[in-house]
């Protein structure tokens, strides 16, 4: 499957998608020095963004989120891309901060058509992404 | 986007590679958000907590800086350690460090770009006055929503990165409430007069603003209803909540607001809903910020925002010839500068000889004191509302919170109970 959308920021990498249905905020939901989820209320609780290709509604809270971005890709445990529903202006401003691909605005909503655990490409150069499916893996 | 000579300049590496990746974050948000053209920047408010090697990065070639720029409120290690006898081996949040060195060395090179020490949220309460019209990128919520709100000043929704390469290059993209067409009010709240607006204490209106804030969310509100007198004091203590109960930075605040001198003149060509404020919404936002199990405390939080100079001299009066009682730590948020005229005012000494601790430059309700293992057993009383919500939540709901006006958190400081 490939959907289509718009640049947020420029690159490419693939990997397996990692997907929360809330609003994310690196303040307080990523710990740089692991990439993990470190709110015992979050839905992805304990679980690493590293390296994966992170899917998310939008973004949230505090105008801090670009400075842990930063910290967390020179940790080298920042998401490999994004998949966002539509970026507001700090999840934006993170994603450009921490400068990894991202797209926004997909001709089907990324969040009903990608699951954890599938393998996804994202190509944000032409504003693609690419979707296999884990039962077909 | 259109980009003038200069801008290309800057984009193009003219200035150096820190210029260059400033302008280049600042042009390609500005295009995620429908910016065409970018504006000079009158005044940038920043966060300190910008990591050291991203200062670098963005004004890597700059001797100083372009735009006015000011620091927010910081967490200063040494200081605590010099003044207040505190070491702290961790914060909540990811809001600073402890590492002296770390600190001073960030220090040292935001004042080598000629970024000033101001260390406070309300730089406005210092001389850095926003006039109608000016743009001001804020790290900062409470000084964003203010400054639009009561100063009619165009301020948007910054981050740490963007309001630096704002600082670096003089220059931002015109989106978002910089333009006069996303300024309207999209929701209106229409405060009953049974509330009896006219005496309301400063924990009323922050009472106020909590519950439209979480009500509006990202909406711009106005509000009906409220006297066209308010002072900065008030006025400061019911906007301050709304971005942090809601994602509102813009209140119109009809009568008060320069753009909103009657309400057709805040909505525009808007058809937004009223919401009517009774006695019952305003219950349930006390009931919020009042968490506490019993009225016993240890601790009363004063200045979230910083105070004024004004906030210090009631202060200073309920306070005068009485002492806090011994387990009760009295915090109390305050810029440098407006120390320095309390202390020539003499309002300092009164506080500290009654057991007052004024912490300087600190964000008011995440002073050091909350989070010092032991000192919070019971419960922190305050006037703030930013203060109980956030020190309810950067404890993870450990920290248990008392709300009310500051004639109340005073007896409560000097008596440690809470009046129910």
């Amino acid at each position: 499957m490939i959907l289509k959308g718009r640049t947020v920021n420029f690159g490419k990498a693939e990997g397996e998608a990692i997907v929360t249905s809330v609003p994310f905020s690196f303040l307080g939901e990523i710990e740089p020095s692991t990439g993990k989820v470190p709110s015992p209320s979050h839905e992805l609780y304990g679980q690493s963004l590293a390296g994966k290709i992170f899917v998310c509604p939008t973004g949230k809270g505090s105008s801090g989120g670009p400075g842990i971005a930063y910290v967390t890709k020179q940790h080298g445990n920042m998401p490999a891309a994004m998949i966002v529903g539509e970026v507001e202006p700090v999840l934006a401003a993170a994603i450009l901060t921490a400068d990894i691909p991202a797209v926004d605005k997909l001709d089907q909503n990324p969040l009903e058509v990608i699951e954890t655990g599938d393998y996804v490409k994202v190509d944000a150069d032409q504003g693609t992404v690419e979707v296999i499916k884990k039962s077909a893996r | 986007m259109k980009l003038t000579d200069e801008d290309k300049k800057l984009l193009d590496g003219h200035y150096g590679p820190g210029a260059r990746r400033s302008m280049k974050l600042l042009v390609q948000w500005g295009e995620l958000f429908g910016a065409d053209t970018m504006v000079d920047v009158d005044h940038a408010h920043l966060s300190s907590s910008f990591p050291t090697e991203a200062v670098k990065e963005f004004s890597d070639g700059m001797d100083r800086v372009r735009a006015t720029t000011t620091l927010h409120s910081v967490y200063n290690p040494r200081y605590w350690r010099e003044n207040l006898g505190i070491v702290l081996k961790k914060l909540g949040g990811g809001y600073g460090t402890v590492d002296e060195n770390i600190f001073e060395e960030r220090m040292s090179l935001l004042r080598s770009l000629n970024i000033l020490p101001t260390y406070t949220c309300s730089p406005y309460t210092i001389g850095f006055i926003p006039k109608p019209g000016d743009v001001l990128c804020y790290t900062g919520s409470s000084g964003t929503i203010l400054s639009n709100s009561f100063f009619g000043a165009r301020a948007g929704r910054e981050s740490v990165s963007t309001s630096f390469a704002a600082a670096v290059t003089g220059r931002t993209p015109l989106m978002g409430l910089l333009k006069k067409e996303n300024r309207y009010a999209e929701l209106v709240f229409r405060v009953d007069e049974d509330l009896k607006p006219e005496s309301f204490s400063e924990a009323d209106y922050g009472a106020l603003g909590y519950y439209i804030g979480g009500v509006a969310g990202p909406r711009n509100v106005a509000i009906e209803g409220l006297p066209s007198h308010l002072t900065l004091e008030q006025a400061r203590m019911l906007v301050s909540p709304m971005p942090v109960s809601g994602a509102c930075v813009m209140c119109h605040v009809v009568g008060v607001t320069p753009e909103a001198a009657t309400l057709s003149e805040a909505v525009g060509g808007n058809r937004p809903e009223t919401i009517a404020v009774t006695r019952k919404q305003m219950r349930e936002s006390y009931e919020a910020l009042n968490t506490a199990d019993s009225n016993d405390l240890d601790m009363v939080v004063i200045g979230c925002p910083h105070l004024t100079i004004n906030e210090i001299d009631e202060l200073a009066s309920l306070l005068e010839g009485k002492k806090v009682h011994p387990d009760v730590t009295l915090a109390v948020g305050i810029s440098r500068p407006t120390y320095t005229m309390a202390q020539d005012a003499g309002y300092a000494q009164i506080l500290e000889k009654a057991g007052a601790t004024l912490v300087n430059s600190c964000i008011g309700a995440l002073n050091p004191f909350c989070f010092l293992e032991g000192n919070l057993r019971v419960a922190a009383a305050t006037n703030s509302v930013r203060g109980a919500h956030y020190m309810q939540r950067m404890s993870g709901g450990v920290t248990k919170t008392l709300y009310g006006d500051i004639k109340k958190c005073v007896r409560a400081a000097v008596t440690r109970k809470w009046e129910a």
